[in-house]
């Protein structure tokens, strides 16, 4: 954890941490944008920078890539709403978001693959801390420590077990929100997950 | 504690670890990048522009709209009226009665024949005053509409005739009365 963090979240990050959208209020934001008011997007915007920026960060380890990707994958949606079919859907669009960021990530992870560039654990830079963590400094040295290991740890797995891991561990979602994300059975993803986490303790020194 | 629920456990344990991973701040540029991005949207290719669906509003008063549709329909009208060269309108001929025309006493008579056909190249007349030779009496094609037209003399009684339009067979359609051939077709027949 750096020294410069802010103490406080964002209020929207702080206030969407739950990412507890209203489909109803997005169906009519998502409206008003195909009629062509492109503010009513930056809403949508607020709502989801954080998991769009976290899922890219923990695929990439750059914060850098993670915000290129974060933008391209909120543009991208953007132009293509008008085949976005929520129909009602509860947390439609967060899915097919992280949907279009996974692919995104993916994209410049083929990319870097192709010129040969090392991934690089710089992850933990301008994170930010916890808002009410009443621990010691040490404590706090030693999670940011853990968090740091975790992320070289993820970084050095398949990103088909990354990927898995960064939506079922990191972001908490269930495997029913998850399946259409990657488009795969849930039996699939239940096998994938316990070798991603296998492979996670086997890199981290905690095999059994 | 089994190996089965030891490693449930360590699979919360690093669960727990990853989720504290979700706690990042993006960076305050995120947004606004965003938003500068799709306030200038990429330039349509054509093909993006074909596909994107618009809402067109069309404003106009009951007059125009009344306007134009009755100049729609003069047009197709126009366009139904006036055949591109070689259009087929009606493969089936319309015959005009022939018209005769001599003094009363008279042994021969004029007969002008006359056969609509749209399309056809070439309409001959055929029957007992020609020996039944479809190449011996040609049809002159009037200006445009597709109208044949032949004057003969024929010596007064009775004749059988058919037409032949582009080597097919055609009985008048509108002859005073027919004839079985003989072969199974009927001969148009015309009494002078």
């Amino acid at each position: 954890m750096t020294g410069d963090a802010s103490l406080a979240l964002p209020i929207e990050s702080a206030t969407l941490r739950s990412d507890a959208p209203c489909p109803d209020e997005e169906e009519v934001l998502i409206n008003r944008c195909l009629a062509g008011e492109p503010e009513a997007f930056r809403p949508l915007v607020q709502r989801y920078q954080r998991v769009t920026f976290s899922v890219a960060l923990r695929m990439l380890g750059s914060r850098a890539d993670a915000e290129d990707v974060a933008q391209q994958a909120l543009a991208d949606a953007y132009a293509a709403l008008d085949r976005f079919r929520g129909e009602g859907r509860k947390r439609a669009f967060y899915t097919w978001l992280l949907r279009i960021t996974i692919n995104r990530a993916k994209d410049v992870l083929k990319s870097k693959k192709r010129t040969e560039e090392p991934l690089c654990a710089e992850a933990e830079g301008g994170e930010a801390m916890f808002a009410h963590d009443p621990g010691s400094p040490e404590t706090h040295a030693g999670q940011a420590e853990d968090r740091r290991r975790l992320q070289a740890a993820l970084l050095t797995l398949p990103p088909k077990y990354r990927e898995v891991l960064v939506l079922k561990d990191v972001e908490g979602l269930a495997y029913e929100e998850i399946r259409p994300i990657l488009r795969l059975p849930i039996t699939t993803l239940k096998i994938r997950m316990i070798r991603a986490r296998a492979r996670m303790r086997a890199v981290l020194g905690e095999g059994s | 504690m089994s190996e089965r629920d030891s490693l449930t456990t360590q699979d919360d344990e690093l669960g727990a670890r990853l989720a504290t991973l979700r706690e990042v701040t993006p960076p305050p540029s995120l947004v606004p990048r965003v938003m500068q991005r799709i306030a200038v949207p990429a330039r349509d290719t054509l093909w993006t522009w074909l596909r994107r669906p618009r809402r067109f509003e069309l404003r106009m008063s009951p007059l125009a709209l009344g306007g134009l549709a009755v100049a729609g329909l003069l047009f197709f009208a126009l366009l139904a009226r006036n055949p591109r060269p070689g259009q087929v309108l009606s493969a089936r001929p319309t015959a005009v009665l022939p018209v005769v025309a001599s003094a009363p006493e008279a042994e021969v008579v004029l007969v002008r024949f006359v056969l609509v056909t749209r399309g056809a190249h070439r309409v001959a007349l055929a029957g007992d005053f020609n020996g039944w030779d479809p190449d011996h009496t040609l049809l002159d094609k009037a200006e445009g509409d597709g109208t044949f037209v032949a004057n003969l003399w024929l010596t007064r009684g009775a004749h059988e005739y058919m037409f032949v339009v582009d080597g097919q067979w055609v009985p008048d359609p509108s002859a005073p009365s027919r004839i079985p051939d003989g072969f199974g077709r009927t001969n148009s027949l015309l009494w002078l």
